[in-house]
This record gives C-alpha cells, sequence and structure tokens, in this order.
C-alpha cells in the first residue's frame, strides 16, 4: 500500500512507511511538545524530498514568524514560497471553511492552482471561536476533516490539548480523535526537576499498522529526530540463527567460565562497583574482536576522549592494530545523553561500519537521563533485541544503581531482559579485599558457579583458573 | 527602496495609520485570506475598526475582495503595483515617510 512519508525517519519507521494517502491526521499536545514543527517538517519534506507542494493554514501567527520559526530549524520556508512549492495562508477558522467547502472557494481555488498535496492546519482549536458549543464544534470539526479527505490533501491538523490536575496524562480522549483517520499525540514531560523530554505516540491510524507505545524524540537544527521503541515484528522476520557461536572475551580465564566464550549477537551487563576492573573488560574484548577482524564500537557516558586513552595506555591493551579491525571511541558527557540517540549510533555503526561488538559504558548514566524504571526496562530491552536483530555483541558496564549484590542483582528487571550477566565483586578474604569474578547469567548456555579471583595488570583482567575459597572457609 | 512616488495613487490610499498597519501585515503575510473580524483580531483591533479602511484599500485597488454572497473576505491584489508599494511598506524609511505624510495630513 502506498504511503506518504513524513521525512522524519524515525516517525516512518514507527507509521510503516508514512501516512495514508489523503488522511486527516491530528496531531495534539500540550504547549512546547513540537506540533508545530512536526506539521512544517511534514510540509516542508512534501516541497523538497518528494516533490509535493503544500499549504500552511495559519490561525494564529504571521507568516513571516512561521518562516522565521523554520529557519531556526534550518529550513528556508521563503524560498520553497518563492519556487511556489509553499504558500503560508494565515486566516480564520470561519473563512478557512467557507473557502474550503466551495470548488470557487479562494483556499479551493489555490490548492488547483498550486497542485498541493500536503496541508497543515494550526490549529483545530481556533474552531472553538466560532462554536462555543461540542455538539457543534464536532460538527464542524467533521466537516472540515470531509471537506479535506474529498480535496485529496494528506492533512495535518495540530490541536492544543490541557492535562487537567489529577487526570492521568492520557486521559483525555477527544472526538476530534475519533473523527481523524489518525492521530498522533505528542507530549513534553518532566524527567526530573530540571529536564523535560518529548514523546510521541500514534493514539490511531486507520487502514495502516504502526509500533505502538511513546517514543522519544528531540527537536534540534534540521528538525524532528524520533526514537522509535523496538518493534517485535523484527524478531519475527528475521530468519532464526542455525547455530550458537561462541566469541572470544579476550579476557584469559573468562572463556572458560563462558564454555567457550559470548554468544553472538547477545547483550551480557557487566556489573559491579566502581574501581572493579568493568572497563578492561570492555576493552580486552573490543582488542580481541578487532584482532579476528571485527570492528568495535567504546561508547564512554562518564569519561572524556581523553581520560578514556590514558586508561587504556595504563591497561597496556592495544585496540588498534596494524592488521585489526578499527575500534571506534565515542565520548558524550553524562549531561548531555540522550539514551535513543546512543541506541541510534550503535545501530548506524553497526550498519554503516559493520561494527560487530559494543561496549556502553554505563548503564547508570542511561539509568539517570531517564529517571524512571520502567523507560530504563524499555531502554534496555529495545537495546537487546535490536543489537541481536543487527548480530552484534554486546557489553553493558555498570549494572543497577545501588546493590552488587548477586542475588539481589538476579531479581532485578534488567537481568531478565539481558542475555547474560557478569558479575564483580570485593571479597573480605584474611584482612585483606580480594576481586572475584563470576557469571550469574548466559542465556541458552553452560557456564561455571564459581566465583573465581582475578587480577588487573599490564594486559588487563586475568581470572584464575579456580574459584575464591573464602566461601568455603 | 521604492522610489515609488508620494503622489502614486495607491500610497495615497494609504490616509490612516490603520490602513498603514494593513499593509505592514499583508506585507509579512502576502497569502493572508481573512475577513475584518479576522485581520482585526491580528493587529488588535475590532472588525468594526478595520472593516472600513479593509473596504477603502479593496475600492483603491490595493486588496481585492470577495464574497458578495457571503461573508466578504480581503486579500492582496497580486500585480507589479502593488508589489512596490508593499516593498515601500516592508522598508522603514518607507513605513516612516508614510507616517510623517500622515502626521502632516493630520495637522
Amino acid at each position: 500500500m502506498s504511503r506518504v512519508p513524513t521525512g522524519i525517519a524515525g516517525l516512518d519507521r514507527i507509521l510503516l512507511g508514512g501516512f495514508v494517502p489523503g488522511s486527516a491526521v491530528l496531531v495534539e499536545g500540550t504547549p512546547g511538545a513540537g506540533k508545530t514543527n512536526l506539521g512544517l517538517q511534514f510540509v516542508h519534506s512534501g516541497a523538497t524530498m518528494y516533490g509535493e507542494p503544500g499549504l500552511v493554514i495559519t490561525f494564529e501567527e504571521f507568516s513571516h514568524h512561521v518562516i522565521r520559526d523554520a529557519a531556526a530549524l534550518g529550513w528556508d520556508l521563503q524560498a520553497l514560497i518563492d519556487q511556489g512549492s509553499l504558500r503560508i495562508v494565515p486566516t480564520s477558522p470561519a473563512v478557512f471553511q467557507q473557502e474550503m467547502a466551495g470548488a470557487d472557494g479562494l483556499i479551493s481555488e489555490m490548492i488547483r492552482e498550486m497542485g498541493a498535496k500536503r496541508i497543515l492546519i494550526d490549529s483545530v482549536s481556533h474552531f472553538a471561536r466560532m462554536c462555543p458549543s461540542d455538539t457543534d464544534r464536532r460538527e464542524v470539526f467533521n466537516a472540515l476533516v470531509n471537506m479535506l479527505r474529498r480535496s485529496g490533501l494528506t492533512s495535518l491538523l495540530t490541536r492544543e490539548v490541557h492535562f487537567r490536575p489529577g487526570l492521568g496524562r492520557d486521559e483525555e480522549v477527544s472526538f476530534e480523535q475519533y473523527a481523524a483517520d489518525a492521530a498522533l499525540r505528542l507530549s513534553y514531560e518532566p524527567v526530573d526537576e530540571t529536564r523535560r523530554a518529548r514523546y510521541v505516540e500514534v493514539v490511531k491510524a486507520r487502514g495502516q499498522g504502526f509500533i505502538p507505545g511513546k517514543h522519544l524524540f528531540d527537536i534540534t537544527e534540521g528538525g524532528l529526530t524520533v526514537f522509535p521503541n523496538f518493534d517485535p515484528a523484527e524478531l519475527t522476520d528475521r530468519p532464526e540463527r542455525a547455530m550458537i557461536e561462541r566469541l572470544s572475551t579476550g579476557v584469559s580465564g573468562l572463556d572458560d567460565m563462558l564454555e567457550g566464550g559470548l554468544v553472538r549477537g547477545f547483550t551480557t551487563l557487566v556489573a559491579g562497583p566502581a574501581g572493579v576492573g568493568k572497563t578492561a573488560i570492555g576493552m580486552q574484548f573490543l582488542a580481541e574482536g578487532a584482532r579476528r577482524g571485527e570492528a568495535g564500537l567504546y561508547i564512554s557516558l562518564r569519561s572524556s576522549s581523553e581520560k578514556l586513552r590514558r586508561q587504556i595506555a595504563a591497561l597496556e591493551v592495544e585496540l588498534s592494530q596494524p592488521g585489526a579491525a578499527p575500534v571506534r571511541i565515542m565520548c558524550e558527557h553524562p549531561a548531555m545523553v540522550n539514551p535513543y540517540r546512543v541506541l541510534e549510533s550503535v545501530i548506524a555503526d553497526a550498519e554503516q561500519q559493520n561494527v560487530r561488538r559494543t561496549v556502553l559504558d554505563s548503564t547508570r548514566e542511561i539509568e539517570q537521563a531517564l529517571n524512571d524504571a520502567a523507560r530504563f526496562e524499555q531502554w534496555v530491552f529495545d537495546f537487546v533485541n535490536r543489537l541481536y536483530v543487527k548480530g552484534v555483541t554486546a557489553l553493558l558496564l555498570g549494572g543497577p544503581l545501588g546493590s552488587f549484590d548477586p542475588i539481589e542483582l538476579a531479581s532485578t528487571a534488567i537481568a531478565g531482559i539481558v542475555d547474560g550477566i557478569i558479575g564483580l565483586c570485593n571479597v573480605h578474604a584474611r584482612g585483606e579485599i580480594r576481586q572475584g569474578l563470576y557469571v550469574l547469567k548466559s542465556r541458552g548456555a553452560g557456564h561455571s558457579a564459581d566465583v573465581r579471583p582475578y587480577t588487573i595488570s599490564a594486559g588487563g583482567l586475568r581470572v584464575a583458573t579456580r574459584r575464591v575459597t573464602v566461601y568455603d572457609e | 527602496m521604492s522610489e515609488q512616488c508620494d503622489e502614486d495613487p495607491l500610497v495615497t490610499a494609504i490616509d490612516s495609520p490603520v490602513k498603514l498597519e494593513i499593509l505592514a501585515f499583508f506585507a509579512c503575510s502576502p497569502a493572508a485570506i481573512d475577513c475584518a473580524d479576522g485581520i482585526g483580531v491580528r493587529l488588535g483591533y475590532t472588525g468594526a475598526v478595520v472593516g472600513p479602511p479593509l473596504e477603502e484599500l479593496a475600492s483603491a485597488g490595493v486588496l481585492r475582495r470577495a464574497g458578495a454572497d457571503r461573508m466578504p473576505i480581503f486579500r492582496l491584489h497580486d500585480c507589479a503595483a502593488v508589489r512596490t508599494l508593499l516593498d515601500l511598506v516592508s522598508s522603514r524609511e518607507g513605513r516612516s515617510r508614510i507616517a510623517s505624510r500622515l502626521t502632516g495630513t493630520r495637522e
């Protein structure tokens, strides 16, 4: 079935290609959620990417304000106006309705004249000016949707929503949602006391499938970037791997505990407190992959590039060797972390650079950035599954905030999502602190039940071949 | 800036500050199509205040009036003379020239 792409890659993925042609799409949201920007990007992309002229109907803005606001996102609407592929029409709801209703109406004529295929109406909330009663407003809105359908335009209609205190954020169901062919809901929600995050959700879409759920999005120069949640259909569409392939971790003694190494395409959580050697395991894993011709990606959300390079030098782990595959290091400041942008980088590296091993350091910055247990679990689920689909083997360093006790770790929600868990811990023994490593989980494969001591020296971490005896004492 | 003569009939049609504001609105929103009430709201007036100047600008050929059998609506008359007038209204110097003429008229 043909689709009208929005031109916003992530949103088109959620909509499985775009909107059904000729549909009237409601875009609801709170102030600042990004309704107008989404609508403008839809019209701008139509004109610049798909050769579809568009119309912007605005009930409160002046044209030059729309042009100015779009320029801040990098879109030159004036050029499109000059080319005849865009018109911005400030008008009133009553005039719009009158001039759209008849074949000889000025707006109908304009649509025909420029061959418009897309229209943004910003916003339908202004129809309340024409008809104060809900019944009248419903009639007017139905008439509007029918007019738009008749015109053959694919239309986006923005609508302001006001969440009432005491009601849940998703409580409001408007009559406009019933009348429209599709409805998107945008929200701009507090993450903590100082930050907010934007989400888009497809509430309904007649005649087409979509990826359900609330998907994070950003508005930066260039417009909206939507980060879709994992679509479970990707797993069912993918042929099953015939056999389990083991990959060496590059950590002496660890492959033995894992009965051969990590499983290709699986994500393993490497959990433990600070300073126990999680970074070393990550580096060794990538260095081993590079030696075997597998490109790698190390994402640090806590250290600067310079600090990390010093750490690598101190460990004497050779990440770049002659003839080896490349290992890319990507560093982001913890305060700037966008978890879904990080995930998109991993996927982009897998698709474009053929990266097969990835290390993320650490999950704590992801958890802090999302500041919500359910969203963190969703992110880990998306990470694990999207990387599995791409055949990328990954280590998530860090583990859940707060506890490193093996039993507690096993009962956390993300322990059930990841494919494997390696724990690192400090063990008190005979008046000294020793460090121990254990494998808590390895999905579908056997593993050692030992807690084995290890040392960190030049070349990285080395796991002893025998278990820690402290528990036997 | 346009060298349009102040004696141009289209320029002389701007004989009140409200008309100048209406022209400034159309200069920055040239595809606007609206009724007197709608334009009034955008300019911070009522429809009753902007209605007569809109009708006069339409009679002078600056705007086009549609809707003989329905709600009257106004849009720009898209012709070279009006585009030149808009260039004049869009420039600060042009607007102050018209504004000082209006002040002089009132005096």
